[in-house]
């Protein structure tokens, strides 16, 4: 009896853990993506930007063994923040895939910390006395103006959307500097130098990790139009296997005069590897960065992992910076399992909330929360969270949501909020403008 | 332990053979005195189990139906099986031929979701009726005493576990007044804090009722009313709906009593929005949107113990309580019903899709 006992409670426990195994989601590889570990004093942060597999045809200076570490934007204001707790300068080369042609890079060193009396200073005063601090960072310490890096140095690599250099940080002496890709590795400090300056006499700020923040900004040029000034982008996907229907899309978005693209997804045949290189080559072969939000057939079986490597962040917010005091954004919903997660949902009341400067928002999202079809049932798996979705697009606002996923192209209103759907194989072209109106046009 | 397991063994068989030993002392001696005696033995055409033909059924069975039942010799059982595969088949390549049709889903949607998966059903029962019916032989299964008839007071417990839903633990009262003709059942699901209810009113008849349980055909329809202070939505809808149930015995002797079992509904719901996550719009406030839906469910019903019922279904309803599994699938649901008395049934329900929700329920009849 006892034995039989011990045994049910084995099963029970074994079914227990079998339940609860950790599955891997896309929303735990973004999280994973968002920093890496070089050494053990040496890190590399990400905002607006995710790690990503190098290209292979990237090549390094002979000899050289500073680390490389390639990212993806996906933002069009990033930040890479190299923390040094070491001492002695040290190489990183920083690769940056689906840039703007005109991306800027700028850097600027930082103790991430501050003094007492600069602490008590912000307190006080802050608006009087202004210390200099950083807009991102106001409780960090700069060790010195922001820096631009010369453009030719940033593309040294001679790729038309990427960007690369070599970052050197020099926690020792409160020194970094970005140079060109190929430039050659400083050499190593003295220990004595490190002993000295990394010494506990040195003080609390000094202990404070060294930190490196290089910026990527593209900011969004608005163009003149009847409604006055607005951004144009283009949302493509539901090519399914037909990669030279997605071919011959990304050649027609490349003749359009839009500066970013977004896929709406579905643009893989069934998750495989193979089929997902394939679509991730097509679109490699755009002319201005792409974001993309997943498909159930992009999804379905595929590594968590390997998507965010390829297509960034399924789930995302993109501020669209104009620099005229209004900032439309396009919120990413990865719907692709026919509804939203709890983390998203959760998410949800930030990633819609009204920014600053203001703008509109307009949500693209594979599945439709409700099929205008009805008794089709392709919208949301379960019609409480598409009811749960709607209602929070509805009081946010949302200009417009974007969908893919259903074949026929069309429109309708849902509760206030118009939602588009591409159709198969769709180029939709959305226009928004400063007052926060959105004009969708289908391409066909 | 292996003393135990000794006298164990030998308690065990001395259960099992005693009633076996009584019998033997009252038994006839031979067949002819057993025939004497009043003992007719198995009629020809209904052959015992068979753990071959069983395992036929199972492997080359699942390619061409009816092999189980063709070992055991009941050719024209195999027959009606092969006729259901590739009827079952039929139906499938239909569905998907409608599908095909990308720009006309919207509206061929519907058809072409009933075609696929009433020919899984067909494909997946004739398969899996040849299994059963060769192991188990002629022996029928037990009476359905599953009730369809007779008033009845519901009270349960669900559990959700999904984890898109915050709200966890429900409680689910129901009244059910049944004519046998006529049915009525007003029930509630309500989260204990109030935050995420449902109240639904059933109303439905029967207008075709076999002489057993195993047989029947009704229609009905559903109102019901979702309301939730935690996202700030309530909704009303509507639901027409058409069941039907049918023993396969008809088809297949030695599955008696054993039914499949299939509801379509089509539905309406309107969607009230908060202004605020916690507002619940009222019951007659304006409709913010309105949309439709098609539900599904195919599965088959059986008494596994004298009176203990089961009903196991492939559920395509976008209203249940947890989401299907996929975007293209649907959830399995696992009804277990056990008449513990005549006036008490022990409930149990078990939805398994993307997550999953478990029902317990005691219902007392009145």
């Amino acid at each position: 009896m006892r034995c039989d006992a011990l045994f049910a409670l084995f099963a029970l426990a074994a079914l227990a853990a079998g339940c609860n195994r950790a599955v891997p989601t896309r929303e735990a590889a973004i999280e994973a993506a968002r920093t890496v570990k070089l050494a053990a004093d040496l890190s590399v942060e990400l905002d607006g930007a995710l790690i990503t597999t190098c290209p292979d045809d990237l090549s390094t200076p002979a000899g050289d063994d500073a680390p490389v570490v390639c990212v993806r934007l996906t933002a069009f204001d990033a930040e890479l923040r190299i923390v040094d707790t070491g001492c002695a300068p040290r190489p990183v080369r920083v690769h940056v895939a689906n840039a703007s042609a005109d991306a800027k890079v700028a850097w600027r060193a930082f103790r991430a910390g501050e003094s007492t009396a600069r602490a008590a200073t912000r307190a006080c005063c802050e608006t009087l006395l202004q210390p200099d601090a950083d807009a991102r960072h106001p409780d960090w310490t700069p060790l010195g103006p922001e820096a631009a890096l010369d453009g030719l140095d940033a593309r040294s690599c001679g790729e038309p959307r990427g960007l690369c250099w070599t970052s050197t940080t020099r926690p020792g002496t409160d020194e970094a500097w970005l140079t060109p890709w190929r430039a050659a590795a400083p050499a190593e400090a003295s220990d004595a130098a490190c002993v000295s300056l990394s010494a506990p006499q040195a003080g609390a700020l000094r202990a404070a990790p060294f930190v490196l923040a290089q910026r990527v900004r593209a900011p969004l040029v608005p163009q003149a139009t009847p409604d006055g000034p607005a951004l144009d982008f283009a949302v493509v996907g539901n090519t399914g296997e037909d990669i030279a229907a997605l071919e011959g899309l990304v050649a027609r978005v490349n003749a359009e005069d839009v500066p970013f693209v977004v896929v709406s997804g579905d643009i893989a045949a069934n998750g495989s590897e193979e089929a997902l290189d394939r679509a991730r080559r097509a679109l490699d072969a755009l002319e201005v960065p792409f974001f993309m939000t997943l498909g159930e057939k992009d999804a379905d079986g595929a590594d968590p992992a390997g998507l965010v490597d390829r297509f960034g962040a399924s789930t995302d917010v993109l501020l669209l910076p104009t620099g005229q005091g209004w900032q439309p954004k396009v919120v990413l919903l990865d719907s692709a399992e026919g509804g939203l997660s709890a983390k998203t949902f959760a998410a949800l009341p930030d990633f819609l909330a009204p920014g600053t400067p203001p703008g509109a928002a307009i949500v693209v999202t594979h599945t439709p929360p409700f099929d205008p079809a009805g008794l089709r049932g392709a919208g949301f798996k379960r019609r409480g969270e598409g009811a749960r979705l709607l209602a929070a697009l509805s009081r946010a606002g949302v200009a417009a949501v974007i969908t893919g996923h259903l074949n026929e192209a069309g429109a309708d209103m849902q509760s206030g909020v118009e939602v588009v759907h591409g159709g198969a194989r769709h180029f939709v072209r959305i226009r928004v403008n400063e007052a926060g109106r959105v004009f969708v046009q289908r391409s066909d | 332990m292996s003393v135990r397991l000794t006298v164990g063994a030998t308690l065990a068989c001395w259960v099992i053979m005693a009633p076996a030993a009584a019998q033997t002392q009252a038994a006839p001696k031979t067949l002819d005195e057993a025939r004497a005696q009043g003992f007719e033995g198995r009629p020809a055409n209904e052959p015992a189990g068979s753990m071959l033909g069983g395992l036929l059924a199972i492997g080359p069975g699942f390619f061409v139906h009816g092999v189980g039942h063709y070992y055991t010799g009941d050719e024209a059982a195999a027959l009606k099986l092969l006729v259901g595969e590739l009827l079952g088949a039929g139906l499938v390549v239909a569905g998907a031929l409608v599908a095909a049709r990308p720009e006309e889903a919207g509206r061929t949607g519907p058809l072409s979701t009933s075609l696929v998966q009433s020919g899984v059903f067909l494909f997946l029962g004739s398969w899996l009726a040849d299994v059963v019916g060769t192991f188990k032989g002629a022996e029928p299964f037990d009476d359905d005493t599953a009730r369809r008839e007779g008033h009845t007071l519901g009270l349960g417990y669900r559990y959700v576990g999904d984890p898109r839903t915050a709200r966890r633990h429900r409680l689910v009262p129901s009244l059910t007044l049944d004519s046998g003709r006529v049915f009525a059942q007003p029930s509630a699901e309500i989260e204990p804090n109030f935050s995420e209810r449902r109240f639904a009113l059933d109303l439905g008849g029967r207008p075709w009722r076999g002489s057993s349980g195993h047989d029947q055909l009704a229609v009905g329809a559903r109102l019901r009313r979702d309301e939730s202070a935690t996202f700030g939505y309530a909704t009303r809808a509507a639901e027409g709906w058409l069941a039907w149930k049918l023993d396969l015995g008809h088809i297949i002797a030695r599955m008696r009593r054993f039914s499949i079992t299939q509801r379509y509904a089509v539905g309406v719901e309107q969607f009230q929005f908060g202004a605020s996550p916690s507002e619940v719009p009222a019951p007659f406030a304006e409709t913010d949107f309105s949309s439709s839906w098609f539900s599904l469910a195919s599965g088959f019903a059986f008494n596994v113990a004298r009176r203990t019922h089961l009903k196991l279904e492939f559920v395509q309803d976008p209203t249940v309580a947890i989401p299907a599994a996929s975007a293209q699938s649907g959830l399995l649901r696992g009804a277990f019903s056990h008449q513990y008395r005549d006036d008490l049934d022990i409930d149990v329900e078990v939805l398994a899709g993307d997550g999953f929700s478990v029902a317990l329920g005691l219902v007392y009849a009145l």
